[in-house]
């Protein structure tokens, strides 16, 4: 299973204020309002899209009804979105596999950008490198000297294959010369279980679930991937302080309608959604998951995932995936 | 004993009233949707948790929690009247729960199910109170390889299921094989979906689980059965269990507990293979293993409590840890998160209050399980005195509504449909269902584990030997054979002439 | 038995062996277009070789049991089955476009066809009680993100 972490190259967005164009709030929507998740319920995917249909269901006076509709990296849900009827009443929260897919499969049967009306981003995170608690690193540099040297290699935990953070481990092995091998798991969760258990060596996990254990002194942080150190870890080195010249890569998560939908319920919806992010619950999980809401309007988030899928299918080249 | 302080401290959090009553709206709905076959405590939980929003996180959680072990009391009632299992852990109560409704025993079945679950729960919880971080770190010590053994284990337990080793053996590799649909975690490789994208998560659990119990199941009884198996009037005597039902059951009960606990606070295992094994487990140590699959009491209370007991061992991981052991306890990981609490190592010490009060009314809302429960078995014993034709077109549609609420997504009917017709033909050619579906659970798992242990272990096969909780397991496994090997030979040795099918 | 005549001895056994065999030789061709690798570094492939070679194994064995056994007679309830599976299909197809209630009515009237007793008048009792039912408890109730009727 893919999981909702994802990557991309930084690029510089100037992170534009929404738009404030008029709205007729009486016009918008004309019936309930389905959201379409590709991912199952309980993930970072699935919250943010819960707090979000939440916040519009206060604003629009309409039910938005969270629908989860997992499996193949979201593609299904997406699929569900590109043919629906462009009324704006079926939206679907996206995260990174959106974009990323291209990079992986050859006949996806949608367009990621032009069968879609992006509306808005509602987050972009960044993860951690990890180590287990008994490995004798205590330091990024420590860590690639072991892992350059290690006469078997060292082990690293992916969380899903084709996910934002198995592509994070290839760009990192690939860019810092560690002869590491991986270790597949289907998701986040049990990855952590064995990194905890001391069974697997590195990790890149996510914010929200490895920060109680690094408090907890269980496993060993070594290094972030944002481009800068994280204001909650400031003794935290970033991986391009180490590795010149490596590639940042964020994940994302979205709104998206379906391709036509009309530009001022798009234009409604995306400043409704950049309200609610700045609600205090939306700002209570995104300090979890480590992830910064940067506010876009609907044609910045379109240029941001097109430059997003072609910086994947850049990875995906590099690292020779084959596609399926 | 600091303990008590501990529980003092959680009795203040969970008699508040507002806890009391969102503790009994929680248990009420969970057993609720735990008699509706195929809506789990999954999908509950999520169509839930956007009411919580407007709760505290104590009354959240409580509320949430309660409707996960509340559905875990009703889970088994459609499979033991209806032979329908919502869940895959419930399927194991088809093997003597219906049966036993089969010569009119069901109320007994019924009631002696709720109170091994509330024996299961009570002893999962008191394992959770007294060793919740020791348990953790137990669990940790299990990598690849102990939880590869462990599977290894759990099916030459399934061999025993089966009356004949063969057959069994048979479906059990069936199961394997079409556990292998989907995609690979170790390659990225997609088997067997021959085109189709929504079988790139491979098949659901419930769709299995409808297909090959409760489906096989109409296309064998339409138009056969008339009235259904019991039109008795229905008196509570014929609902309490007799002196010989609780002298095999309580026992039972216990070892059950004992192994759903373990299992459930195994991050990854999960309440059905606890309750495979519970079911294993007496098999092999009843006198007469002919008796089971034909109504043996032991054979309901056993994973019955085993399922319990892990239901609440199973917040270990997800609460001490931050680490949830299956779907469902990832959805309570998120509503704890929505809530502003994460979950941890230091959640115990921080949020003193809000664990010991969880556990609490965990306790108290078991209590309130048990009487909520008890009463309601009339009224759901007389389900079964409605005949048969009036019942499989609202059981089909059951099953309809049930698959597709998994994903919210129509191509789980037609899975089930092709699942049923397969189950279909080997239900008559006797073949057996519960192997071929443990095998399915346990084969992904097993070659997942496998491989992985073999990675971490550099190709090196010692590595099963080397780690000295995998050996252990491995001599059980060996010891257990060796048992299987000498009550067949033993059996066998007075008569003369190849016997049935053995290989 | 007699050795000059072979006679086939048909009974469960027999089809179920068949059957086995038939699945496995199915897995096992599917299973050449995903790579092999070893035993150390499986490929995706290696565990549905084996599986399917065992499967097939035993259902050689179940075959030949089947011969030492005495001839019974097998059952398949062929139409029952596809008024049951089909209905069900039904259903699938008319959830989404046409909605909950009509689906379930309109499945349980066609599933009604495999009992001969029920009549025209249960039948519809029956279709309206259950399709309203499944609308209430799981639309209505547990706010299912299905629609009722078709909008």
């Amino acid at each position: 299973m893919i999981k909702p972490h994802g990557y991309l190259f930084a690029l510089p967005f100037v992170a534009l204020s929404a738009l404030g164009a008029p709205l007729d709030a009486q016009s918008y929507p004309s019936g309930p309002v389905t959201i379409i998740v590709g991912a199952s319920a309980g993930g970072t995917t699935d919250t943010l899209a819960r707090v979000v249909a939440q916040g519009l269901t206060e604003k629009f006076d309409q039910p938005f009804v969270v629908d989860n509709r997992p499996g193949a990296g979201g593609a299904i849900a997406a699929q569900a979105v590109a043919d629906a009827n462009a009324d704006g009443r079926t939206l679907l929260v996206a995260f990174t596999s959106h974009t990323l897919n291209t990079a992986l499969f050859n006949d996806l049967p949608y367009d990621p950008i032009d069968d879609f009306e992006p509306i808005s981003l509602l987050a972009q995170v960044s993860s951690l490198l990890l180590a287990r608690g008994n490995l004798e690193v205590e330091t990024l540099s420590e860590a690639l000297e072991l892992g350059r040297n290690a006469p078997d290699g060292v082990t690293f935990a992916v969380g899903g294959l084709g996910s934002s953070l198995h592509m994070e481990t290839l760009k990192f092995l690939a860019e810092s010369g560690v002869a590491g091998i991986e270790i597949p798991f289907p998701g986040t969760a049990p990855a952590i279980t064995d990194l905890l258990g001391g069974h697997v060596d590195f990790m890149f996990a996510p914010f929200a679930s490895s920060v109680p254990l690094i408090e907890a002194g269980s496993v060993k942080a070594l290094a972030v991937t944002s481009p800068e150190r994280n204001p909650n870890f400031p003794d935290l080195p970033a991986v391009i302080e180490a590795i010149e010249g490596y590639p940042i890569t964020y994940g994302w998560f979205g709104v998206l309608a379906t391709a036509g939908t009309p530009q001022e319920d798009v234009a409604a919806l995306n400043e409704a959604i950049t309200d609610i992010m700045q609600s205090e619950r939306a700002q209570t999980v995104l300090s979890d998951e480590g992830a910064s809401a940067p506010q876009m309007s609907p044609e910045d988030f379109k240029a941001f995932l097109i430059e997003d899928m072609a910086a994947w299918q850049a990875i995906g080249e590099n690292a020779e995936i084959e596609r399926q | 004993m600091e303990t008590l302080e501990f529980i003092g401290l959680g009795l203040q959090t969970a008699l508040s009233p507002s806890i009391l009553w969102y503790c009994f709206v929680g248990v009420f709905l969970g057993t609720l949707i735990g008699v509706l076959p195929g809506i789990g405590p999954l999908a509950a939980i999520s169509l839930l948790l956007p009411v919580t929003f407007y709760m505290s996180a104590s009354e959240a959680i409580v509320m949430l929690a309660g409707v996960y072990y509340g559905a875990q009391y009703g889970g088994s009632t459609a499979a033991i009247l209806l032979r329908l299992p919502g869940t895959a852990s419930s399927a194991v109560a088809c093997l003597d729960g219906h049966p036993m409704a089969m010569q009119g025993r069901a109320g007994v079945a019924l009631f002696i199910t709720t109170i091994a679950s509330f024996f299961g729960a009570m002893f999962g919880l008191t394992i959770l109170i007294l060793f919740s971080p020791h348990i953790a770190q137990l669990g940790l010590m299990f990598g690849s390889a102990e939880y590869f053994m462990l599977m290894l284990l759990g099916l030459v337990a399934a061999c025993t299921f089966s009356n004949a080793p063969l057959r069994g053996g048979a479906m059990v590799v069936l199961g394997l094989l079409i556990s292998m649909i989907g995609t690979d975690t170790n390659s990225g490789v997609i088997r067997y979906t021959f085109g189709m994208r929504e079988l790139a998560g491979g098949l659901t659990l419930v769709a299995m689980a409808m297909g090959l119990f409760g489906l096989a199941d109409i296309i064998r009884n339409v138009n056969l059965i008339d009235n259904s198996k019991m039109a008795k009037g229905f008196t509570l005597r014929s609902m309490l269990p007799n002196p010989s039902d609780w002298r095999l059951s309580l026992p039972a009960m216990g070892r059950g507990s004992l192994i759903g606990s373990f299992f459930g606070a195994l991050p990854g295992a999960g309440t059905s293979i606890s309750a495979y094994m519970a079911y294993a487990g007496e098999k092999r140590l009843a006198r007469k293993p002919e008796r089971f699959g034909n109504g043996a009491i032991e054979g309901v209370s056993a994973p019955e409590a085993a399922n319990n007991a892990s239901a609440q061992t199973a917040f270990v991981p997800t609460l001490t840890l931050g680490i949830p052991g299956d779907v469902t306890m990832a959805l309570m990981l998120g509503a704890l998160i929505m809530h502003g609490i994460t979950p941890g190592p230091q959640l115990i010490t921080t949020q003193t209050e809000l664990f010991w009060g969880l556990v609490v009314s965990f306790m108290i809302g078991n209590i309130m399980l048990l009487f909520l429960n008890i009463p309601m078995i009339g009224i759901w014993v007389n389900i079964l005195r409605i005949p048969y034709r009036w019942l499989y077109p609202a059981i089909l549609i059951f099953i309809g509504v049930g698959v597709f609420s998994v994903n919210n997504s129509v191509f789980e009917i037609y899975t089930v449909v092709a699942i049923g017709a397969l189950a279909y033909i080997l239900a008559a050619l006797r073949f057996e269902p519960a192997p071929l579906l443990l095998g399915f659970i346990l084969g992904p798992l097993m070659e997942e584990y496998f491989r992985r242990a073999l990675l971490l272990s550099r190709g090196n096969l010692s590595t099963f030997v080397d780690r000295p909780i995998s050996f252990g397991i491995l001599m059980t496994i060996v010891a257990l054979l060796a048992l299987l090997a000498l009550q067949t030979w033993r059996r066998r040795s007075p008569k003369t002439g190849v016997s049935s099918d053995a290989p | 038995m007699r050795i000059s005549q072979l006679t086939l001895k048909i009974n469960h056994d027999f089809f179920g062996g068949l059957l086995l065999i038939c699945i496995s030789g199915g897995a096992w061709y599917h299973a050449q277009s995903y790579a092999l690798g070893t035993l150390n570094r499986m490929g995706p492939g290696y565990l549905p070789v084996a599986l399917s070679l065992i499967l097939g194994g035993l259902g050689m064995m179940l075959l030949i049991i089947s011969q030492f056994k005495p001839a019974e007679r097998v059952t398949l309830r062929v139409v029952p089955m596809i008024i049951i599976l089909g209905s069900l299909c039904i259903f699938g197809i008319m959830l989404r476009s046409a909605g909950l209630f009509p689906a379930a009515f309109t499945s349980v009237i066609l599933a009604t066809f495999a009992d001969t007793r029920i009549t025209w008048l249960g039948r519809v009792t029956l279709a309206l009680v259950v399709s309203l039912f499944t609308g209430v408890v799981f639309v209505v109730g547990l706010g299912m993100s299905v629609p009722l009727w078709w909008s």
